[in-house]
C-alpha cells in the first residue's frame, strides 16, 4: 500500500488506502492516532477510522457526481486552486468534513490535496478543450459524459497513470515552460515527485502542434526529432481526456510505427484489409454503435429499391459482403412491395479467408434462411477475390438464362478506395461495371481526402477527420434506451476499428496503404470521366436517413445533408460519409 | 387465479388499469375470453402493458399478436402494401408486439398520452430495424449478435 501510493497518484486508489487499511489496521486502541496512517503523514484517530472511511467514500461519490455538474470556466478553477493550501490534510477527518460540505454546494471537485494532483485534475476544467478541432465547436451536451469518463480513466488504469506520472517526473524538470498555470506541488506531497498541472486547453493546442510537428519531421525524414516529438505527444496526450486523448494515442502510435518502420503491417491490428473474424467483429461493433454504416446501408437500399421498381428478376452484386448486414432490410422492403417480391439473386464478393473457412457461403446460407422466412425467392453466389479488379463480367452473368432479363444493382460500401492503392485497378472495375450494365451502382465512401501525395497533408486531414469521428462516438449514446457509458466495450471496439484505419493511413505506404479515402467531389470526377451519370437519391432516401438519426436520441450532432443528389452524414459541420448512385452513361 | 371485474364490461378505456387498484369486494361476473379480447383490442399500449401483468390469462390475451397488429396499424398513416402481406412478413420476423416494443416505442416521446401517427418512413425504418435485428439473432457465422437495444 505504501509503496504504490506515490506511484498511482489517482484519487480513488489514494482513497482506497485508508479504507483498505482499516480492516487490517490495529483494533481501536487507547492511542489517539493511528500509527500506520501517521507514518504516511495523516493524523487520524483510531476511533474515527470508520467515520473517516465512510467520508472518503462519500467524497469519492460526490466527486463522481460533482464532475457531471461541473461547468465552471477555466478561470474559476484557477481561483479554487489557491484554496487547497488552506486545508490541512493531515487532519484527515476535519479535512474530509470541509471537503464534503464544500461539495454539497457545487464547485468543481478537487482531488484530496495530500496526493500530488493526478494528471486528471486539469480535466475537471470544462470539456470544450478536450476536442481540439480546427473550427472549435463547443460540444457542450457531451460535457457530462466526458467528465464522468475522465473520472473513470483517472481512477481506473493503474498502469497507464504510473507511466504518465513517471513521465511527468521527466517533464517536471522543464515545468516552467509549460505555461503560467502550473502550480507549486502541494505541501504534503511526497518529496521528490514534482507536480505539473497543465491547463488542458493549452495542452490540447500543444498536443496538436506536437502531432503536426512530428508529422512534418517524418516527412522531412528527420527521424530523431520525430522520435522526440512522439514521446512528447504521449506526455501531452495523457493530460487530455476523452476523444482527444484517444485520437492522439492512435496517431502517435501510428507515427511511431512509421518512424520505426514497423511495416508492412502484420496481424489483424494493423491491416484493415484482411477480413478475418476479428476484423468482422470490429466491423459489427462499429455498425452497432454509430449510425454511419446504417446510414450507408439504408440510403443505398432505398436507391436500389427505387431502381428495381417494376422488375421481376433482380440481381444485386455486393462488392464487400462481409456479414451481409445490408441485405435483410432490402429483402424485407422487397417482400412488402405492392405486387409482391421479385425473385432475388445476390452475388457476394469477399476476400479469401486466412483460415480457409468458407465465410462467404455461411453468409449466403444465413441470408437464404432469412429470405425463406419472409418468402422471397432467393439465390446466392459467393465470389472469392483478392481484389475487385479480378472480377470479370462473366462471373456476374445469370447462368439460369431464363427468358426475362434481370435488373442488376452493384453496391460498394467503402470498397472502392482500396483500389486506388494499385494503379489501374479502379479502371478495370469501372470497365467491368460498364460491361454488366447495372440499373444502378450505389457507392458509399468516407468523405475525406486521405490520399494526397504529401504525407503532412494526409496526416492533417486524417487528424481532423478522425477527431470528428471520435467526437461523434463520444457524443452519441449508441441507442436511445441505453444510458451513456463510454467505458462500454462497444465503444472500444469501434475505436479500434477506426484506429486500424489510422494506422494504415499514417504508417503505411504504397500498395499496403489501402485506406485511400477521397472526397465526394473527387469521386464525382472519377465517375464522370469513367462514363457514369449521377442518379439523384430521392427524397425518400433523405427521409429515411433523417428518421434513422431521429432514432439515435443521443446523436444530436449528426447531420444529414443533400449535395447535388448525393447524401452525406456528418457530425456538426463536418461531413464524414457520403452515399452516391451512378448509372452507365447512355451511349 | 382469475380476476375479472365488472368495470371491464363498461367502457374500453377504463379497462385493466383500474382493475388492479380498485378491486371491488363483491363477486364479479367472469368475462369470457371473447369479451376480454374485444376490450383489450381497443386499449392503448400502456394499458395493454398493464393488463399483461394482471394474470397469466390476461397476459396471454394482452400479448395477442392481433391486438398488437392493430396497435401498430392504427398509428400508421399509410400502409403502402396489402395488410396480409405486411402481416406475413412481420409475423415471420418476430411479430407486431416485438416491432412495437423494440422499434416503434422508442420513437414515441415519453409520457405523451396522445397517439401520434407514424409516418411511412418511420414505419419503413422500424421494419428495417426489425429485419436487421432478426438477422442478427439468427444462428450463423457470428452466432447470436443481438443489436443494440432499440436499434
Amino acid at each position: 500500500m505504501k509503496r504504490e501510493y506515490p506511484d498511482s497518484g489517482t484519487s480513488s486508489s489514494g482513497g482506497a488506502a485508508p479504507k483498505g487499511k482499516h480492516p487490517a489496521s490495529a483494533p481501536p486502541s487507547e492511542e489517539d492516532v493511528d500509527e500506520l496512517l501517521a507514518a504516511l503523514g495523516y493524523k487520524v484517530r483510531s476511533s474515527d477510522m470508520a467515520d473517516v472511511a465512510q467520508k472518503l467514500e462519500q467524497l469519492e461519490m460526490a466527486m463522481e457526481m460533482g464532475a457531471a455538474a461541473s461547468t465552471a470556466p477555466v478561470s474559476d478553477d484557477m481561483a479554487f486552486f489557491p484554496e487547497t493550501v488552506h486545508y490541512n490534510p493531515s487532519d484527515l477527518s476535519t479535512w474530509l468534513d470541509s471537503m464534503l460540505s464544500e461539495l454539497n454546494t457545487p464547485p468543481p471537485p478537487l482531488p484530496p490535496p495530500p496526493m500530488p494532483p493526478p494528471p486528471s485534475v486539469p480535466s475537471f476544467a470544462p470539456a470544450e478543450s478536450s476536442s481540439v478541432n480546427f473550427d472549435p465547436n463547443p460540444i457542450s451536451q457531451s460535457d457530462p459524459s466526458r467528465e464522468r469518463k475522465r473520472m473513470r480513466t483517472g481512477s481506473g488504469s493503474g498502469s497507464c497513470s504510473s507511466s504518465s506520472s513517471s513521465s511527468l517526473g521527466r517533464g517536471g524538470a522543464g515545468t516552467t515552460t509549460i505555461g503560467s498555470e502550473s502550480i507549486e506541488p502541494a505541501p504534503v506531497a511526497t518529496p521528490g515527485l514534482p507536480v505539473v498541472v497543465v491547463d488542458p486547453q493549452e495542452a490540447g493546442v500543444r498536443l496538436v502542434h506536437a502531432l503536426l510537428a512530428c508529422a512534418e519531421a517524418v516527412q522531412q525524414d528527420n527521424l530523431k526529432a520525430a522520435d522526440a516529438l512522439v514521446k512528447q505527444i504521449s506526455l501531452l496526450a495523457s493530460s487530455q481526456g476523452g476523444a482527444m486523448r484517444k485520437v492522439a494515442t492512435y496517431f502517435s502510435e501510428a507515427l511511431a510505427r512509421r518512424i520505426y518502420r514497423l511495416r508492412p503491417p502484420v496481424g489483424p491490428i494493423s491491416d484493415p484489409s484482411t477480413f478475418d473474424s476479428f476484423a468482422d467483429l470490429l466491423h459489427m461493433h462499429f455498425y452497432e454503435t454509430c449510425p454511419y454504416l446504417k446510414f450507408a446501408h439504408f440510403t443505398a437500399n432505398q436507391a436500389i429499391l427505387e431502381a428495381f421498381a417494376g422488375c421481376k428478376r433482380v440481381h444485386v452484386v455486393d462488392f464487400g459482403i462481409k456479414q451481409g448486414m445490408q441485405w435483410p432490410a432490402l429483402l424485407q422492403a422487397l417482400a412488402l412491395r405492392p405486387g409482391g417480391p421479385p425473385s432475388f439473386r445476390l452475388t457476394g464478393v469477399g476476400p479469401p479467408q486466412p483460415d480457409n473457412s468458407d465465410a462467404l457461403q455461411q453468409v449466403g446460407l444465413k441470408l437464404a434462411q432469412f429470405a425463406h422466412t419472409i418468402r422471397v425467392d432467393f439465390k446466392y453466389r459467393g465470389l472469392v477475390a483478392n481484389s475487385l479488379a479480378d472480377i470479370e463480367p462473366y462471373m456476374l452473368e445469370d447462368e439460369s438464362g431464363d427468358g426475362e432479363l434481370e435488373a442488376v444493382a452493384i453496391n460498394s460500401v467503402c470498397e472502392l478506395h482500396g483500389l486506388l492503392a494499385r494503379p489501374g485497378e479502379l479502371d478495370k472495375v469501372y470497365h467491368t461495371v460498364q460491361k454488366v450494365k447495372p440499373k444502378i451502382f450505389t457507392v458509399v465512401e468516407q468523405e475525406a481526402n486521405h490520399n494526397s501525395g504529401s504525407f503532412l497533408d494526409r496526416f492533417t486531414e486524417a487528424l481532423h477527420y478522425y477527431s470528428t469521428m471520435f467526437d461523434s462516438l463520444e457524443g452519441s449514446n449508441g441507442s436511445p434506451t441505453e444510458p451513456p457509458s463510454p467505458g462500454q466495450p462497444d465503444h472500444v471496439m469501434s475505436e479500434l476499428y477506426l484506429g486500424r484505419q489510422i494506422f494504415n493511413i499514417v504508417a503505411c505506404e504504397g500498395p499496403d496503404r489501402t485506406e485511400r479515402h477521397e472526397t465526394l467531389a473527387q469521386w464525382r470526377r472519377r465517375f464522370s470521366q469513367a462514363g457514369f451519370d449521377p442518379v439523384h437519391l430521392g427524397s425518400n432516401a433523405y427521409k429515411q436517413a433523417s428518421t434513422l438519426l431521429a432514432l439515435f436520441a443521443g446523436g444530436d450532432g449528426y447531420r444529414v445533408e443533400e449535395k447535388d443528389g448525393c447524401l452525406t452524414l456528418g457530425w456538426h459541420t463536418r461531413s464524414l460519409i457520403a452515399t452516391s448512385a451512378w448509372r452507365v452513361m447512355a451511349a | 387465479m382469475k380476476r375479472a371485474s365488472s368495470s371491464s364490461s363498461s367502457s374500453s378505456s377504463s379497462s385493466s388499469k383500474k382493475l388492479k387498484s380498485e378491486e371491488s369486494p363483491s363477486p364479479i361476473p367472469d368475462l369470457t375470453e371473447d369479451l376480454l379480447y374485444e376490450v383489450l383490442r381497443r386499449a392503448d399500449e400502456r394499458t395493454l402493458g398493464a393488463a399483461a401483468c394482471v394474470s397469466s390469462r390476461w397476459r396471454r390475451l394482452a400479448q395477442d399478436e392481433r391486438i398488437w397488429e392493430s396497435v401498430c396499424l392504427r398509428h400508421w398513416a399509410a400502409l403502402g402494401c396489402a395488410p396480409c402481406q405486411l402481416r406475413s412478413v412481420v409475423m415471420a420476423l418476430g411479430g407486431f408486439r416485438k416491432l412495437y416494443v423494440s422499434y416503434l416505442a422508442p420513437t414515441v416521446p415519453t409520457r405523451s398520452g396522445r397517439r401520434r401517427r407514424w409516418s411511412r418512413d418511420e414505419l419503413q425504418m422500424s421494419l428495417s430495424m426489425l429485419s436487421v435485428g432478426f438477422f442478427g439473432m439468427m444462428g450463423g457465422p457470428m452466432g447470436k449478435f443481438p443489436p443494440g437495444k432499440g436499434i
